[in-house]
Parts: structure tokens; sequence; C-alpha cells
């Protein structure tokens, strides 16, 4: 059997990554380039600091580097 | 019910604010959830994912643990798989973010469709390793503890068991052995001064107290100093014996508030704490250092 290629980087292309277009354009692309600065700061970045940052990281992630430094045994 | 996030919005509203906390709160407090495979829910996001690759859904095999799963696809594979795929629950952090923006209407449920499939995925599964002919998934673990922060913590035992007895152990996200958690006060004055990890070091002195391991090494203070710059203290110390001279040093506040303390060795020549947090920053001797304490403007790493 093959291993299928880089399932991790596919889903992130192809499902991930799109949303993230779409939610990118409508919070912030649509602002009015007086406010645009202030609106990735306050708004895009805010809810990145705020929900991203503060789940990504943790638990699941940190037991995924684990399990590559072990290896199989 | 929460306001539709505008693109005439400069700044979240008070109770978007609050929809951060609340969603990242959910997430974190599902990861210790044990939950059984739930086949239905792993064959939804299965079928997205093979139809990526042109492919139907193969056999599904559910394995207990990460390392049962590399064992199976070394198995199946003829080669050695020490990765899993990365899809998962170590996906929370996007899904999250994206589930937010589906709560404050930016997304439509459609729009947002994969995505929830991935996190339905995740409640029921943990990862996987996918093969052309074979779907391995892993199974949640069976405990799970986090500390308030969500980072995988227990101060009594493991803090991750997996279902066919695999466990790891770690001090507020920090992997320790198992005797660091369950008898810290056990290690001898070589076997601490021998662990070469920074971090695990600072986690041992945490779990066992600074003052036994200030007794264990029979470390005297010889110097303190506070920083006025940015109020961080420095303390260096020298172990009986021809043991190390070591700087136990504060660091500056973490995104949690909190302010870990580190012991590192240092030359054995430096009499100063302040000369000493120099010499680490810089490729001076120790002898400059002491001569000229103050770190220069930008020379600090």
């Amino acid at each position: 059997m093959k291993r299928l290629d880089q399932v991790g980087v596919r889903v992130r292309a192809r499902v991930l990554d799109r949303v993230w277009g779409r939610v990118w354009d409508r919070v912030w692309g649509r602002a009015a380039a007086r406010v645009r600065v202030r609106v990735r700061d306050r708004v895009w970045a805010r809810v990145w600091d705020r929900v991203w940052d503060r789940v990504w990281g943790r638990a699941a992630a940190r037991v995924r580097v684990r399990v590559q430094a072990r290896g199989t045994k | 019910m929460v306001q539709k996030l505008t693109s005439t919005q400069t700044e979240l509203t008070p109770e978007q604010e609050a929809l951060c906390d609340e969603v990242v709160r959910e997430y974190i407090d599902d990861l210790p959830v044990a939950r059984p495979v739930d086949l239905t829910k792993v064959k939804v996001w299965l079928d997205i994912v093979y139809a990526m690759y042109g492919l139907e859904t193969p056999r599904i095999d559910v394995v207990q643990s990460p390392e049962a799963a590399c064992e199976r696809a070394s198995s199946l594979t003829g080669q050695a798989q020490t990765e899993l795929d990365w899809v998962g629950v170590g996906d929370g952090g996007w899904i999250s973010f994206y589930d937010y923006f589906e709560r404050v209407k930016v997304l439509t449920h459609d729009e947002n469709a994969d995505v929830q499939a991935l996190k339905d995925y995740g409640r029921v599964a943990w990862d996987s390793i996918l093969l052309d002919e074979c779907a391995i998934v892993v199974a949640r673990p069976i405990a799970l503890k986090v500390d308030e922060a969500g980072n995988l913590h227990s101060a009594t035992g493991p803090c991750i068991e997996w279902g066919d007895g695999e466990r790891d152990f770690a001090w507020h996200g920090t992997w320790m052995p198992e005797r660091a958690i369950t008898a810290p006060r056990t290690y001898t004055r070589e076997e601490y001064l021998a662990i070469t990890n920074t971090e695990e070091r600072r986690a041992l002195g945490e779990i066992a107290g600074w003052d036994w391991i200030v007794e264990l090494l029979g470390s005297t203070t010889i110097d303190t100093w506070c920083d006025p710059n940015t109020g961080l203290n420095y303390e260096l110390s020298r172990c009986a014996n021809d043991g190390p001279t070591l700087l136990r040093k504060q660091s500056p506040p973490l995104k949690d508030g909190s302010q870990p303390w580190y012991s590192e060795p240092v030359h054995e020549n430096l009499l100063t704490a302040q000369a000493a947090r120099k010499w680490q920053a810089t490729s001076l001797s120790p002898e400059e250092c002491e001569r000229e304490p103050a770190l220069q403007f930008d020379v600090e790493s």
C-alpha cells in the first residue's frame, strides 16, 4: 500500500485556505481604505490573537510533536 | 445573539469580544473529553479527503494511539512511518478561528461545511494516517489533562493516556520523564545537573521546589540583581564541591501573565548576576563582562 501524499498540506490548501480567502476578503478587503489598518489590527488580528493563537499549539499540537520526536518504536 | 460582524466595523463589540473567549473555552474544554470513534462522522470527513485524490474511501482501521498508527502504517507500506497526517484535533486553531467567523455571520454554514466536517471528525477521532487502500484512524485518548490555558499538564500522573496503554507526562506543556512528576525529589545532584533541556530543568525546579533544588546542589547565592529597565530579577549562585555556577533568571511576563524562573549554567569566573546576564547574551569573556556589565542597546538577545 502507499501513503497518500501530503494529506495535511492538501487539506490546508483545499479546505482551510479557501475559507481564509473568503473571510479575509469580507472582513478586511471590503473595509474602506482609510480604516483598513485599523480593521486589520483591531478586528482581524484581534480574533487571530484571541481565538486562533489560544487554541492552536495547545494539547493536540504538542502531542503531534511528541509523536514525531519518538518515532516508531 | 451576537451581532453580525460588518465590513464597516473597526473594532469588535463587547459581545463579539466575549464570543472569542466562549469559542476558545469550548475548544479547550473539549480536549480532555474521551469519545469513542464514530465511524459515520469519520466517513463523512474521509470521503472529502479521499475525493481530493480522486479515490473512494477504503476500509477504515481504528487504532488506539499515534504510536500504534505509525506501526500499522509501517507494516502496511513496508516503510518506516513516523508521522501522522497532522489532520484532526490538532487543527483546532484553524477550526475555531473559522467557527468564530461563522458565528458572527461572516461565513454561512454551507460555506464552512468542510471545516465543520473536520470539526466533527476531530470530536470523535484524533488524527490519521491515510493510505490508498486503508485509512488508519487514531482514537482519542482515554484520558487527557490540561491546565487552565489548555497546555498538557498533570501534577500527579500522566497527562495523556491512550487506549492501548501508551502514556506521557507533562508539566504545563513541557514534556517530562515520569519520575519528574511522580517522584521529583528522588533526583540526585548529578542527575539534575545532567538535564540539558532548559525547559525540563525549569519545570523540575517548579515541581520539586526551588528551595529543594538549592539544597540538593549545595548552592550559595553570591549575587543578586534587578534590571532597573525591565524589573526582572537575576541570582548568581555557586554550587558546592566544584559544582557549576548557575544564573537563575526571571522570564519576562508570558501571554498568560506568569513569569517562570530558569536556572542555567554560566562561566565559573563570573562574580555578579548582571555580568552573567551579559555573558549569556554576548560572546565576551567573563572578565570583559565584569568590567562593563551593562548591556549595550541592541545587544541583548
